[in-house]
């Protein structure tokens, strides 16, 4: 990835620009001929949101096969509601729809305290986390897996009305505004929850001088 | 302020206000004046300073997680000649709004399995237990013919669900007595017994205090041949004829209840028809499990493909 630290102060939406190129110029058409009914064109933006949908949905839920079907159910209800979707952008609808479905899973295991993160974490199925990189050295790539496992680790110490904030604006680079919508929150709560989190999280990754060093050199080069 | 809070969200300390202050200039959502105070409050506050660095490098850990690869594709299939695809029910571009109403239409098919399945069951067990020589039966076939033939149709059932153990029961006479125009009338009794059962028998029996009137039943008996009426002089059965035979004086002619009973009439032959093999409590029976083993099958299948499953 391309991105560099965002300085204090810099817009989170320059900072974290993968995120937004989605709304570009070539969805807005893909969406407009889905919401005539295209199947083939709503397709085309399946394939273009599916990794962040289902990384979104895996983040919130914690295993692959409940974020599998929170993803397909997802994209099935947006291919229903196509018509209701009013502009904007499409991408932080499509993962409105999505939180709301991991959002509905996560309720469901409330309501059934076996099945917990605590199992999910457990799950010998639980897929590597590791993003589709460039070709790193092997001990730079070795180095960014253990940090990145350590802090889908941290991530899942979160409550999840928690993560499920930080995993839109932090991973997936939503603003406030978008994580609101599509949390159902108020921008106050969103800014607090936020804050909470990132503070939670320093405090485990401080609690690992191993990890904080890792995140601390993976900052500086980025 | 355009910011505003949950009612439930707790209040934030001092401390908290001030990381909730950083953290939003790290994402650039602070007004003017907020960002003001912030970066006059990091020109002199070392510890804000590094708490805010802390919060860029792990924003910034953050964003390298991005993106995870799709395990598979979640494009939705097209639909096919055959109809949508579960998976596209109600969906634009499938049928509009045919695969939901589907859905409804399997639901409710499915109770509607169910239902016929319950009801089919009840008229099995109904047909089971339904004897033509019944009581109940007979006396609402011939309920238009007035209560003598009413009564004398009770008693008809009675005789002829005795008749099977003819030359153990004493009784036996009377059934055949009353039966000389009929010469078919003694294997009817015992078709009737072996399909009605005891039952059918303890619910005929007369009223005890029905009068026996040996001279009244004689005439009723005319028809019959002395023999077989000497088998009738004694025990239930003799009082059983008196009371018919009392009746039908004040009822309607006797000889149009027989003939209402005759297999040649066709009367019963429908009402027959239930207790044998090819009748209609296994036809009902039958019906019952295939209704029940369809609303299954249908139930699953839906369960299946239902998007809301989970």
């Amino acid at each position: 990835m391309s991105t560099s630290p965002r300085p204090p102060g810099t817009p989170q939406s320059a900072a974290q620009s993968s995120g937004r190129h989605a709304s570009d110029e070539v969805v807005e058409a893909l969406v407009e001929r889905a919401r005539q009914g295209d199947l083939q064109a709503f397709n085309s933006l399946v394939a273009r949101f599916q990794d962040g949908v289902y990384g979104l949905t895996l983040r919130m839920l914690g295993s692959p096969q409940p974020a599998e079907d929170a993803t397909q159910e997802a994209f099935i209800r947006a291919w229903q509601r196509m018509e209701t979707f009013r502009g904007g952008s499409f991408r932080s609808w499509l993962f409105t729809i999505a939180a709301n479905q991991a959002r509905d899973e996560l309720r469901r295991r409330a309501r059934r305290p076996a099945q917990s993160l605590d199992q999910a974490r457990d799950d010998p199925d639980r897929p590597d986390l590791d993003p589709p990189g460039d070709e790193p050295s092997p001990e730079t790539e070795a180095e960014r897996q253990e940090m990145r496992a350590a802090l889908e680790a941290a991530l899942r110490t979160l409550p999840d009305d928690w993560r499920e904030v930080v995993v839109l604006s932090d991973i997936h680079g939503l603003d406030y505004r978008e994580v609101a919508q599509a949390t159902g929150l108020q921008l106050g709560t969103v800014k607090s929850r936020l804050s909470r989190a990132r503070a939670r999280l320093r405090e485990v990754i401080q609690d690992s001088r191993e990890l904080s060093e890792a995140v601390e050199r993976l900052g500086v080069r980025r | 302020m355009w910011w505003r809070r949950q009612a439930s969200d707790p209040v934030p300390t001092p401390q908290e206000a001030l990381d909730e202050r950083l953290s939003a200039y790290l994402d650039d959502e602070v007004t003017d004046a907020e960002r003001a105070e912030v970066e006059a409050l990091l020109a002199s506050d070392a510890g804000a300073r590094a708490y805010l660095d802390d919060l860029q490098h792990l924003t910034s850990a953050l964003a390298s997680l991005e993106p995870v690869r799709a395990p598979r594709s979640f494009a939705i299939p097209a639909p096919t000649s055959s109809g949508a695809p579960a998976a596209l029910r109600g969906v634009p571009g499938g049928v509009p709004g045919a695969g939901r109403l589907t859905a409804v239409l399997v639901r409710r098919m499915e109770w509607a399995m169910r239902a016929s399945a319950a009801a089919a069951a009840l008229l099995f067990v109904v047909a089971l237990t339904y004897n033509p020589g019944d009581s109940g039966n007979s006396a609402g076939l011939v309920s238009t013919a007035g209560d003598g033939a009413a009564l004398y149709a009770q008693q008809e059932s009675a005789a002829t669900a005795m008749a099977p153990g003819a030359s153990d029961a004493p009784d036996a006479g009377a059934a055949d007595a009353r039966a000389p125009a009929h010469p078919d009338r003694t294997g009817e009794g015992v078709e009737d017994a072996a399909g009605g059962g005891a039952g059918v028998t303890g619910s005929e029996e007369p009223p005890s205090d029905a009068p026996a009137d040996d001279g009244e039943m004689t005439t009723m008996m005319a028809p019959g041949d002395a023999a077989t009426t000497d088998g009738t002089s004694d025990g239930d059965a003799s009082r059983t004829d008196g009371v018919t035979a009392g009746t039908l004086q004040a009822g309607d002619p006797v000889d149009e209840t027989p003939t209402f009973r005759s297999p040649e009439s066709g009367t019963f032959d429908g009402a027959s028809s239930s207790d044998g093999v090819g009748g209609i409590a296994p036809a009902l029976g039958a019906l019952a499990i295939l209704l029940a083993v369809l609303s299954v099958m249908v139930a699953r299948k839906d369960e299946r493909s239902s998007p809301d499953r989970r």
